[in-house]
């Protein structure tokens, strides 16, 4: 039971006279995001991001590939009521009031009137909006906008959401609130498929990520298998390293460098830093502290890139 | 139901949009106006109205009042027949370019609405903005023309219906060039140009465009162009008669409903195939 499957996905946007040129957004795109996962979409600007958010939407047309959301092949118009939709840079009728905002997108969403009265200050009180609920949306910050906007997006209590930026413009303590918000979801059963450029944010929320350049999928897999590939430690040593430790050393890991007191080693396994480990006592030397620095989301996300970079060139 | 949640939301958006207030507000001036400067004085001969206490017509019988008052009427109408779907169109030109903008537009097709549930819900809308607004003049005009003169006509009462249906002949081209456009100015002018330069020469083809061809089929294609585009001159004719006490003339009626029709298919036929 997936809540996202796509297949081949393709978009063209054609250009120029009679669409003879084209930018492909989407490139022969498949994945499947399965139920109750929160699931981040990353991939640098053009990427093809928003498009595959539209083409799952029915708001752009695809190319070519098919899809099917909660299990209904798309196009659906119906299936929507059970999704819920947060998109980058939106914008409300200025003078509505939030909690109007929410009363017309959620009656629009197919949520009856009396569901919606006991839903809408719930919703409110959730995203931090109670006391701004009577002021019109024109007046709201953007960060108070991405709130009525997640609102409106959570009003018919969906069981797929998309969240293109969530976070955007929202402060530090409103992040945390909102990340608070979709663990909550998530521990609720909703799907969850955020598109962000804040890689920390998604490496704190998300189970699986997929990173897209050029419409193309790179790679996909968990925050584990996307960090994966070793991890780099700071050992503090007391004295001098001998010179053939040192060269022993160097032999044994993939990248080793030294100043004065502490040795920095990027050791692939447990293993492997273990076996550093050895040698280093073996050769008397004192060992003071260690500290592990892994891989981020970030850095793996670049490096990737930059591999792809390379290849293409 | 949905369209209908979004006929609503409609209507608000517009009713309360500036225009639209400055508007309710010269009627409301306009109606205080005519309460309180029309009234009638009987007399043996007959019953003479009074504006502004100087007398304003002979004294007149019973029917003659009537014919007075549905001749004023049905001049009203088509007095204000133009203004309304011109001010009409320049107040909701702007509504489908508005919604199909990005960040507005994904929200509402993220919704469980089809694309012609959007064009739909929207037209409906506007139409019932134009008919409250006409109807609250026309009908104030009305009722206090009947409190005045104790005349009741209810052929004046068809005028905002048929107003409306003026207006939503015009607005059938304005929503196609707003969707094929995405801008509000474009529809604006593509309408004034169509209503004040195209409406007239197409009207008067046999004396303007004919001459300049002898060709058969040219003339044709003229003919067919007429038709082709919603004919609000020939509706205005065929309210303003029938609040006069005429016969209805269905044929102009028929025609801009064709015409209409056809734009509005156009427009939602661009709308299901675009992407936003």
């Amino acid at each position: 039971m997936s809540a996202i499957d796509a297949s081949g996905l393709t978009k063209i946007y054609r250009r120029g006279f009679r669409g003879k040129t084209g930018v492909t957004a989407l490139n022969n795109l498949s994945l499947t995001v399965e139920r109750g996962e929160v699931f981040g979409f990353l991939g640098p600007n053009g990427a093809g991001k928003t498009t595959l958010v539209k083409v799952l939407l029915s708001l752009v047309r695809p190319t070519a590939g098919q899809a099917s959301l909660l299990d209904t092949r798309l196009p659906d118009t119906r299936v929507r009521e059970r999704i819920g939709y947060l998109p980058e840079n939106h914008r409300f009728p200025g003078y509505l009031t939030g909690e109007q905002v929410l009363r017309l997108f959620g009656r629009l969403s197919g949520v009856t009137r009396p569901v919606l009265d006991s839903r809408i200050p719930e919703l409110l009180r959730l995203v931090g909006m109670e006391q701004w609920k009577a002021m019109k949306v024109k007046r709201y910050s953007k960060g108070m906008l991405q709130r009525i906007g997640l609102a409106q997006a959570l009003a018919n209590d969906p069981d797929l959401l998309f969240l293109d930026e969530p976070t955007d413009g929202v402060d530090p303590v409103g992040r945390k609130e909102i990340r608070d918000i979709l663990r909550d979801l998530r521990s609720k059963g909703k799907t969850i498929f955020l598109n962000s450029h804040l890689l920390s944010e998604v490496e704190l929320v998300c189970d699986r990520v997929a990173i897209v350049d050029k419409g193309s999928l790179l790679k996909i897999g968990t925050i584990a298998e996307m960090t994966e590939g070793g991890a780099q430690y700071t050992i503090g040593i007391d004295g001098e390293l001998p010179e053939s430790a040192l060269m022993e050393a160097k032999a044994m890991v993939v990248k080793f460098t030294m100043q004065p007191g502490t040795l920095v080693a990027d050791a692939g396994t447990t293993r492997e830093l273990n076996n550093i480990i050895d040698l280093l006592r073996r050769h008397g030397v004192m060992i003071t502290s260690l500290h592990q620095q892994k891989t981020t989301l970030e850095e793996s996300f670049l490096a990737l890139l930059k591999r792809e970079g390379e290849a293409a060139s | 139901m949905k369209t209908l949640i979004l006929a609503a939301f409609t209507a608000r958006e517009l009713v309360l949009k500036a225009t639209m207030l400055v508007l309710a507000g010269i009627s409301t001036v306009i109606l205080l106006f005519v309460l309180a400067g029309v009234s009638t004085v009987t007399t043996p001969e007959g019953t003479s109205i009074v504006l502004f206490g100087q007398q304003g017509s002979p004294p007149l019988s019973g029917e003659a009042l009537a014919v007075f008052v549905r001749g004023f009427e049905a001049s009203s109408a088509s007095g204000l027949f133009a203004g309304v779907i011109l001010f009409g169109v320049l107040a909701t030109a702007g509504l489908l370019p508005d919604t199909l903008e990005k960040g507005t537009v994904d929200i509402y097709l993220s919704k469980p609405l089809a694309r012609a549930e959007v064009l739909a819900g929207r037209t409906t809308g506007a139409a019932a903005a134009i008919f409250l607004n006409t109807l609250y003049f026309l009908g104030g005009l009305w009722l206090i023309l009947g409190l005045r003169t104790g005349v009741w006509d209810v052929h004046f009462l068809a005028a905002p219906l048929g107003m409306t249906y003026g207006f939503l002949c015009l607005y059938a081209l304005v929503s196609f060039l707003g969707i094929l456009s995405r801008n509000t100015a474009i529809a604006v002018i593509g309408a004034f140009i169509y209503q004040f330069v195209i409406v007239h020469v197409l009207q008067n083809r046999a004396a303007i465009l004919y001459p300049l061809t002898s060709s058969e089929i040219v003339h044709r294609i003229l003919d067919g162009a007429y038709y082709l585009f919603p004919q609000t001159g020939g509706v205005q004719e065929s309210v303003t008669g029938f609040v006069s006490g005429s016969a209805i003339q269905w044929k102009p009626i028929a025609t801009a409903f064709l015409s209409s029709a056809g734009w509005f298919a156009a427009g939602w036929w661009i709308m299901e195939r675009s992407d936003y």
